[in-house]
């Protein structure tokens, strides 16, 4: 029990609380708002959204080293980012954009971005599943007594897609609980803490903390399980026979 | 005509839009893909281009200490130096890791000779432009001691301001600011005035230099950084073959129990199997990495520590929830009835599996194979955690990443190579992914 107590009096522990969860709460409703649009576009079934959604899949399959060394070179002050601004006549020379300088905040925001980058198009393919699967009836049911288009949105398609759409926030904030290499990629340790981090920190950088980063990692475990328990609970998986 | 015309409009602003999204996320993964080709020279340039070069110009002077070899920098556009050196074989070496081109030997002497040559030529022409040079460059000299003695001055004046405000003394304060003012005006002027003389001699070294140099071009490996990334980092080669290794015995692991698991799940009804199938997936909702911090003790007591097979098991925790759930959607969809038929024929249980389900199920079977290869290529959390001295391939372009933040086209590459083969299997069995989520169709 000492090590929990360790870790309760440790102030990263709590800064790592925090960042967890200004991390779930805002990347989870930025990137759900963002998915959805993205679904509702592609179900339109325009000419390309085939290509369209073969190339939102490829984030998806990138590994995550990949992705650090994508965004790494990108933020770098003469990084790529830059230059395009700079040739889009966006900055001067002078005024390139500090984009690692920024405040604990402000560096949580743009990893915030990043993620997002690579997890929309997860999400927007669980919720385009969702829409296929609704009936055209009832939408049309909508229109014909008179909503317009926002109103059939918000008032038929979204209680209709409510599995899909809890199966894709709850499968969302599980992974968002556990993000953390991304964060060390392109930071490097201890400069964003957030809990999965700390395990690593532990069990990799500083030795003979190897049992601080186990009591870490069961907090973590607990956390997420619970979370995974309420979404199986809600998703009534447990009465379905079928799974 | 009217309602013509707002459609056109609606429909060219949705493109944009959909055009604007598939920028977006191709944007950032076209400069990765381009850093990966481009040389330390290329990649630390300011700004970026848009496009790796295939070939580098290079221009060759005659200097004080040897020879002058400078390259051309498209974002510049002008000549880079790189070495300045006597032997040339250094400098062959030095141009090679700047630029990623190798200039040989006889190439190299021959062109020397060559700007001898000409040096030899255009003596006279070259004296008298630098006589001419002079006057200018001794001008700049003085006008940089000017600059720096006000800015001292001014540095001085200001320190003085400070103290007379804190004192309360007005009038001082006025004079010393309008001394100052002055001084600033000075300042300005011998900047501008340096301006006009920088321009003048780069003018004059313009004309200069195609008279005392000679360029040549060269083709640039675009390989480079890749075999680079492989001689730099000792390990990722042995850390290469280990990844792939770990990603064949994940497939066969998951895929022999979990492909019978999918089968039981989608042929047979027992007690429980909800709940089986249930905690199948819950195992894989389970964070990563606090599966693997117990596994380092229990992968050490069993001899698998830091081998792997021990990470491919690990792996497999993962991947088995998966490739029962997609198997035993799979199976499902080959009809009973087909194996009953085979059975009435004279097959037995197992043949009518491996002569009529199995064949009919192969797809389904490969696209979970390359699915658990995805997974288990890309790992990188718990590979960090369980492996110490055996590193696999994404924990070796990961350690280059945080470790040494000067060689980004380097990891660049290294993020490319592991891109590629999941980028790929991913197109692949893009129907069974997007089917997995409730059966798009676009």
């Amino acid at each position: 029990m000492g090590y929990y107590k360790y870790i309760f009096r440790d102030p990263h522990f709590i800064e790592a609380i925090i960042n967890t969860g200004i991390f779930v709460a805002i990347s989870v409703t930025l990137e759900f708002i963002i998915a959805f649009a993205l679904a509702l576009l592609i179900n339109k079934k325009f000419k390309g959204a085939g290509a369209l959604l073969s190339l939102a899949l490829i984030p998806m399959a990138l590994p995550p080293v990949a992705v650090g060394a994508m965004w790494s070179s990108a933020f770098a002050q003469n990084g790529w980012l830059n230059s395009l601004l700079y040739r889009l006549g966006l900055i001067t020379a002078d005024g390139k954009i500090p984009f690692l300088a920024g405040t604990e905040m402000q560096s949580l925001m743009l990893i915030i971005l990043i993620d997002a980058w690579q997890v929309i198009p997860f999400m927007m393919v669980i919720l385009l599943a969702g829409l296929q699967n609704l009936p055209k009836e009832s939408i049309e049911a909508g229109y014909i007594f008179g909503a317009d288009k926002f109103t059939v949105l918000r008032k038929i398609t979204m209680p209709m897609m409510k599995p899909s759409i809890q199966t894709a926030l709850i499968l969302r904030i599980i992974a968002a609980l556990q993000v953390w290499l991304i964060i060390v990629m392109i930071y490097g340790y201890r400069r964003i803490p957030v809990l999965v981090e700390e395990v690593v920190y532990y069990n990799e950088i500083v030795l003979g903390f190897y049992r601080v980063a186990l009591a870490y990692s069961v907090i973590v475990s607990i956390i997420v399980s619970i979370v995974a328990i309420i979404y199986l609970k809600v998703s009534g998986a447990f009465e379905s026979s079928e799974g | 005509m009217n309602r013509k015309f707002k459609k056109g409009v609606t429909t060219t602003l949705f493109y944009l839009v959909v055009a604007g999204i598939a920028i977006v996320i191709a944007l950032p993964m076209y400069f990765l893909f381009i850093i990966s080709f481009m040389s330390d020279q290329e990649a630390y340039d300011w700004p970026i281009t848009m496009a790796p070069s295939f070939a580098n110009r290079f221009a060759i002077q005659k200097s004080e200490r040897g020879y002058l070899i400078s390259v051309y920098s498209k974002s510049k556009d002008e000549f880079v130096p790189i070495i300045e050196t006597k032997n040339l074989r250094e400098m062959i070496d030095r141009v090679e890791l700047k630029t990623n081109s190798t200039i040989s030997m006889n190439l190299l002497e021959k062109r020397i000779k060559e700007l001898e040559g000409k040096l030899q030529e255009n003596k006279k022409k070259i004296d008298e432009l630098k006589r001419s040079m002079k006057p200018y460059e001794d001008r700049i000299s003085k006008l940089n001691h000017d600059i720096s003695r006000t800015l001292s001055d001014i540095n001085k004046l200001n320190e003085k301001l400070e103290l007379a405000k804190n004192a309360g003394m007005k009038d001082i304060v006025e004079v010393i600011e309008g001394q100052l003012k002055t001084l600033k005006e000075k300042f300005e002027l011998y900047k501008s005035k340096l301006e006009e003389v920088q321009n003048e001699v780069r003018h004059l070294r313009a004309k200069l230099v195609p008279l005392s140099s000679i360029e040549f071009t060269v083709p640039k490996n675009l390989f480079a950084n890749y075999t680079m990334f492989f001689r730099v980092t000792n390990d990722a080669l042995p850390a290469l073959t280990r990844s792939v290794q770990v990603a064949l015995l994940t497939i066969a692991i998951s895929l022999s129990i979990g492909g019978l698991a999918g089968y039981a799940f989608a042929r047979y009804y027992f007690k429980g199997k909800n709940m089986l199938k249930l905690s199948v997936l819950f195992v894989r909702m389970f964070p990563g990495v606090s599966i693997a911090m117990p596994m380092v003790i229990i992968l050490a007591r069993m001899g698998f520590y830091d081998k792997p097979l021990g990470l491919s098991l690990v792996y497999s925790i993962g991947q088995i929830g998966m490739t029962t759930w997609i198997t035993a959607s799979i199976f499902m969809g080959v009809p009973v009835e087909l194996e009953e038929a085979a059975q009435i024929f004279g097959c037995s249980k197992w043949g009518a599996f491996f002569h009529v389900t199995l064949p009919l199920a192969l797809p389904g079977l490969a696209a979970s194979a390359m699915y658990a290869f995805i997974g288990s290529w890309s790992e990188t959390a718990q590979a960090i955690i369980l492996t110490q001295f055996n590193p696999t391939f994404p924990v070796v372009v990961y350690e280059t990443l945080v470790g040494a933040k000067g060689l980004i086209n380097l990891v660049a590459a290294g993020g490319v190579t592991m891109a590629v083969p999941a980028i790929v299997f991913t197109l692949i069995i893009r129907r069974y992914i997007l089917q997995m989520w409730g059966g798009i169709t676009v």
